[in-house]
């Protein structure tokens, strides 16, 4: 027996959900980081499931895959060089002490 | 024409050599000379451009051409015998006073810079009666009004030589920018500014039109700021305060003059709008009289003579207004002589007396005293000088009415010019030191003039105006006119000179004059409520005491008003009544029209003030209010951003999770 | 060589830039040698203007999917104002303030300055001329807020949010004619086609609104003023005479070359409006600047009165009674903005140069300088005597232009407007009796008289001015060229 798309798609959105908890609670920068790689790792597992299901000799899908990818990599490259900025200057990762924006 | 161009080009050569080299030139009398010389130089060319021109022919020489709109702009220079014979004159006495200056700026400061504000004055006038077009005569009446500024305030450190040049310039300013607008206007409607296709267009009828009478009512406005008619005299009595030959040359003799001449060169205008004429009649006359009546009852000699000069100015106006522009022109050139020498004859003797005051006049040489003599006798319009000549043209080419004023006018003048005579230049005193050469010959020379000048009507015979002089012209009201004179000088005598207490008595008897002069001349209702009105606007408005421009010409008013009130000590000793008539009218002049031009100067400053608050307070204020509560707004919602991620990120997913839900949610519906 | 003039000045300051920060006199030659060759290629465009009647133009594109082009053009119109410009441009640079280790900004700052205001001048597709004026408006903002006066944050905000006000007004206009534009360009002439083909309905009204509040900000006219007292008070003098002389020019140059071209029916429509404008900023802005005390500000509310000369040309210019009168309407506005530019900023160096000496702008504070310095006297009086349009000096000619433009069918304009002369002229006087004359104070007795390089920078104005309001032939014949361009004469 195939795996039903709707399998995938829990999956996903376990993932999602997982992710977005992750965010808002973790304290740690880098963990915040990582939360936001398993969004976003969502987000791709959401593309492949509809392609490979849906369309799968349009290669559109592949590419928007890989299109997630790098904007992950480029986004994890920038959010850690930040974050060791804001650790040399500050001697912190937490994020509620990093709040110099306040209105 | 080359030649034409040197006339007016070789004093501003000399003006800018005594600016640039004024440190290097050896002494004072050096710039004066050039100076002197350099007016020389332009009254020959003058001269010879004169004698050219007489025999009918018109010089021109062109400068350049501007193209406006299609309208070709052609400035350039013309010698009629209108234009040459001023020039010869505005150059003759120009030389003259120069070089009596040599002598008078002796002890003087800054006698370089006199000399080239002089020399540059010189040459604009020049070019105003040499000018072929208005816009050129614009340049270099404004030119002329800014020289009289810089020289009358020459004695800067003075607060009331300050005040006086700023008020002749703010005066003359409004009539120059009525000036303007006429020009404007003619310029408008007829797509030229020369005088000749312009007038000749008027005259023909080709341009009319309200732009064309707006032109002729806006020229008037130019020529009563410059030659201080009323409304627009206040300046001049206070103008005295420069030097006496800047009194001299530019306050008598010629500035003022030019509008006269203007008024004259435009009269083709005139006749296409006769109103105009009219009311330029009727200003004029009333304005003649008014100052005539003034002078008679002036305390300081210069301002006997400033206010002589304004009188005469009426009687050319008068000229003009009744149809003989040429009258007028030739009394121009008369008045030139015999009032500067009368100016020349009185610097002598303040400059020996060290004041102005007539009662404190002592020492005075004989030649001032001769040349005062004379210059009143030629005033007065005694034959044989030429002021006798002058108003023989004048009432000869006018109707009955202008005929009446003159005669009239005449024992006034006569009385006003014998007084300072009899009280100050009577008894001169014998000088055998060797007085300087420069201040008798210019006295001799204008005498001379004056004396002579009469005799030469063919040069005063403009080409486009039958001639008026000629022994044929005298008539019964010459002779009126000559006995009225005579008239003047016996009171004058017998009050002055012989004390009689008949006389005395008799004018005590005439202080109805004086109540008169108060009431009845209908101005002074008429004044007194617009100057209510002003006074009403003042109070509303909030009085802002900005500039010593309103203490200046409020100090300067003061001054001149504190000269005329009080009893000093010869009026109490010789008891006259009769001059307190002719004091209120001149303390009127100064209380109304110099009142209501400091009030209205104060007026305007404080509405100034007030419009600066209103803009600050109305609309600036309220804008940066406006602006603060933005900032207030601002200030709120920024505190919305606490600074942690975490809920800028919470806020991102629910507004993710709002939209998505509404899109479902919506889809479904609309499915 | 159109892009080689407008890109030069921005280019230099780019160069200097990338340069280190030590070289402060080799950074100011670049910069100086920069402007100089700018206004150099102006002065030679605006011979061959003179010599062939010619615009030259200058086209290449650039957005080509919305129809906007990279189009420059010089004509009768922008040249005198573009040839204004770079010769500001190089004089200021002669007159900075004091900037320590910012040098480098500081000029290019300045520079970039220069390349937007010779921008909008030039261009002719309007989104180019819209990119050009915000990119001038940017480095003033700063040069205010960072080199001038105690006041300095405030009046560069205020400035800046204003003029943003205004600007977005203006883009909103522009945007209305752009969609009505049939095929949909930025194009100058395809946008004045469409804008005179569209009447003078409501369209056409909220089109002129725009501009009027775009451009009315920069003139500034009345009730849009308040930005221009605090902004030439607070800013140094550099900055205030690139503002005064140069800036408000966009303004003008707006309403003349756009607002005129695009909407004239509407423009004459609600003429009578702008004619009340234009005379209210004359005699307001002479009437306030009687009351102040500060110099500084006194010049600034002066200039409030020489732009309403401008606007009233340029309303003039549609609606005078002949073409003959529109015309000179167009000439007039168009002297009058290089003529206020030229004695503006002349006075605003001279007070500035007051300040240095005095150390004050206080009018009462001051006095006594005919005798000890009077080079400065003489050269302050002749700019008073031109600004309050004394004929041999440029401002009669643009004022005279307009007087003539506006007798026919507006005397009573034209009587107020005169009234704001007479005004003008006692708030000069004034102000000058104050300054020279008056008990002198400590400070003025040690005053010292003009420096060379100070004669030069004022000379230089004075002579322009002069040679203008003396030989005005050759200027009126190439601005009336484009003015008879822009009227369709």
């Amino acid at each position: 027996m195939s795996v039903p798309l709707q399998a995938y798609l829990a999956v996903a959105a376990i993932l999602f959900g997982l992710g977005v908890y992750g965010v808002l609670s973790q304290r740690g920068a880098v963990m915040v980081l990582m939360s936001t790689e398993v969004i976003l790792n969502a987000a791709m597992l959401n593309t492949v499931a509809f392609w490979r299901y849906r369309n799968p000799a349009d290669f559109a899908g592949q590419i928007f895959a890989l299109v997630i990818l790098t904007i992950a990599a480029v986004e994890m490259a920038v959010g850690l060089a930040v974050i060791v900025l804001v650790y040399r200057n500050r001697s912190t990762q937490m994020v509620d002490r990093v709040a110099s924006l306040r209105g | 024409m080359s030649a034409l161009w040197l006339v007016p080009l070789v004093p501003l050569l000399a003006a800018i050599v005594i600016a640039t080299l004024s440190g290097r030139v050896s002494s004072p009398s050096g710039a004066g000379f050039l100076a002197t010389g350099a007016a020389l130089v332009s009254s020959a060319m003058a001269a010879a451009v004169a004698l050219q021109g007489t025999a009918g022919s018109v010089l021109r020489a062109t400068l350049t051409t501007v193209s406006l709109a299609g309208h070709p702009l052609t400035l350039g220079l013309q010698a009629d015998s209108l234009s040459a014979t001023l020039a010869l004159l505005v150059a003759a006495i120009s030389a003259t006073i120069l070089a009596y200056s040599v002598w008078y700026m002796r002890d003087e400061p800054s006698p370089a810079r006199f000399f080239a504000v002089m020399s540059l004055f010189g040459a604009a006038m020049l070019t105003l009666v040499l000018a072929d077009n208005y816009i050129l005569l614009y340049v270099a009446w404004e030119i002329v009004g800014v020289c009289s500024y810089l020289l009358i305030g020459h004695h800067w450190r003075e607060r009331t030589a300050l005040s006086a040049a700023l008020k002749a310039l703010l005066v003359t300013r409004i009539g120059d920018v009525g000036l303007l607008l006429g020009i404007a206007c003619l310029f408008a409607a007829a797509g030229t500014v020369s005088y000749q296709p312009l007038l000749t267009s008027v005259s023909n009828g080709m341009i009319h039109g309200p732009l064309v009478a707006a032109g002729a009512w806006l020229i008037i406005a130019g020529a009563l700021g410059k030659s201080a008619q009323a409304p627009l005299h206040v300046w001049l009595p206070d103008a005295m305060a420069g030097p006496t030959p800047v009194s001299a040359l530019i306050h008598s003799a010629t500035m003022v003059a030019a509008g006269m001449y203007l008024v004259a060169r435009s009269y083709p205008l005139f006749v296409a709008a006769p109103a105009a004429l009219n009311a330029w009649f009727i200003v004029t006359a009333l304005t003649a009289c008014g100052a005539a009546v003034a002078a008679a009852a002036q305390r300081d000699v210069k301002r006997v003579l400033a206010y002589s000069t304004m009188s005469q100015l009426g009687e050319m106006g008068m000229a003009i207004g009744a149809g003989a522009p040429a009258a007028g022109m030739v009394h121009l050139v008369a008045h030139a002589t015999f009032k500067a020498l009368l100016f020349l004859s009185a610097g002598i003797a303040t400059k020996a007396s060290g004041t102005n005051e007539l009662t404190e006049l002592h020492d005075v040489p004989r030649i001032a005293s001769a040349g005062f003599l004379v210059g009143a006798l030629s005033l007065s319009g005694i034959p044989p000088f030429a002021g006798f000549w002058s108003k023989t043209a004048m009432t000869a080419g006018t109707s009955q009415f202008a005929g009446v004023v003159f005669l009239a006018l005449a024992p006034v003048s006569a009385f006003y010019i014998a007084r300072p005579f009899f009280i100050a230049f009577r008894r001169p005193i014998r000088q055998d030191d060797s007085e300087a050469l420069t201040r008798v010959v210019p006295v001799l020379v204008l005498a001379a003039a004056t004396a002579s000048v009469g005799f030469a009507p063919a040069l005063f015979i403009p080409a486009w105006s039958a001639p008026p002089t000629s022994l044929t012209a005298v008539d019964v009201r010459t002779w009126l006119d000559v006995a009225g004179a005579l008239i003047g000088w016996a009171v004058a005598f017998g009050l002055y000179e012989r004390r009689a207490p008949l006389l005395i008595a008799a004018a005590n008897r005439v202080t109805f004059v004086g109540t008169w002069a108060r009431s009845g001349f209908g101005v002074d209702a008429f004044a007194n409520a617009v100057a209510a009105l002003v006074r009403t606007f003042s109070a509303v408005t909030s009085r802002l005491d900005v500039a010593a421009f309103d203490r200046m010409i409020a100090t300067a008013a003061r001054a001149g008003s504190r000269r005329l009130s009080g009893t000093p000590a010869f009026d109490r000793a010789i008891g006259m009544e009769v001059l307190a008539g002719s004091r209120r009218l001149s303390r009127f002049d100064v209380d109304v029209f110099d009142r209501a031009a400091r009030r209205t100067a104060s007026f305007t400053l404080s509405m100034a003030g007030l419009i600066g608050r209103a803009d600050d307070q109305l609309l600036d204020q309220n804008i940066e209010r406006g602006a603060v509560g933005i900032g207030g707004v601002g200030a709120r919602v920024g505190a919305l951003q606490t600074g942690r991620v975490y809920h800028y990120l919470f806020a991102v997913f629910a507004w993710i999770a709002v939209v998505t839900l509404s899109v479902v949610v919506a889809v479904r519906v609309w499915r | 060589m159109l892009t080689v003039l407008t890109f030069l000045p921005f280019a230099a300051g780019g160069l200097i830039l990338l340069l280190p920060r030590r070289r402060d006199a080799s950074l100011r030659f670049i910069a100086i040698l920069a402007a100089a060759t700018t206004f150099v290629i102006g002065a030679l465009l605006m011979v061959q203007l003179a010599q062939t009647g010619t615009a030259v133009r200058q086209q290449a594109a650039w957005i080509p999917s919305i129809g906007a082009s990279y189009a420059l053009g010089f004509d009768g119109l922008s040249a005198p104002l573009v040839l204004l410009t770079t010769l500001l441009g190089l004089l200021v640079l002669f007159d900075l303030p004091a900037s320590g280790e910012d040098t480098k900004e500081l000029l290019f700052l300045f520079l970039t300055m220069e390349t937007g205001v010779l921008g909008v001048f030039l261009a002719s597709d309007l989104l180019l001329f819209y990119v050009f004026w915000e990119v001038a408006l940017v480095p003033l903002y700063f040069i205010i807020g960072i080199w001038g006066h105690e006041g300095r944050r405030e009046a560069a905000l205020k400035f800046f949010l204003y003029t943003r006000a205004g600007s977005l007004a203006l883009l909103l206009a522009i945007l209305a004619l752009y969609f009505r534009t049939e095929p949909r360009s930025f194009d100058l002439d395809a946008i004045t086609a469409a804008g005179r083909a569209s009447g003078s309905g409501t369209f056409a009204a909220l089109v002129l609104l725009g501009f009027a509040l775009g451009f009315g900000v920069k003139l500034p006219i009345v009730p849009l003023h308040s930005w221009l007292p605090d902004a030439h008070v607070e800013a140094p003098t550099a900055g205030s005479v690139m503002l005064a002389g140069v800036l408000l020019k966009m303004g003008g140059y707006g309403s003349v070359r756009i607002a005129v071209g695009a909407v004239p029916a509407a423009f004459q429509r609600f003429a009578g409006v702008f004619i009340a404008i234009a005379v209210i900023g004359i005699v307001y802005g002479a009437a306030v600047a009687m009351a102040q005390r500060d110099f500084k500000r006194l010049v600034a509310y002066t200039s409030i009165n020489h732009m309403g000369f401008v606007l009233l040309g340029a309303t003039l210019a549609v609606t005078g009674a002949t073409a003959a009168d529109r015309t000179l309407a167009v000439n007039g506005a168009i002297i009058q903005m290089v003529s206020h530019g030229l004695l503006t900023g002349g006075m605003f160096l001279l007070v500035g140069m007051l300040q240095e000496r005095m150390g004050t702008r206080d009018l009462m504070e001051l006095g006594g300088l005919w005798g000890r310095t009077p080079v400065f006297a003489g050269v302050l009086t002749a700019f008073a005597f031109a600004s309050f349009g004394l004929p041999v000096f440029s401002g009669f000619v643009g004022e005279f232009q307009v007087f003539v433009a506006a007798v026919a069918r507006w005397p009573w304009a034209a009587a107020a407007a005169a009234f704001g002369v007479i005004i003008s002229t006692a708030l000069y006087l004034r102000a000058l009796q104050q300054t020279l004359f008056n008990t002198p104070t400590a400070r003025s007795l040690t005053a010292t008289d003009l420096s060379v390089r100070e004669r030069g920078l004022v000379g230089v104005l004075l002579a322009a001015s002069v040679f203008i309001g003396v030989a005005p032939g050759l200027l009126i014949s190439i601005v009336e060229r484009g003015a008879r361009t822009l009227l369709g004469q």
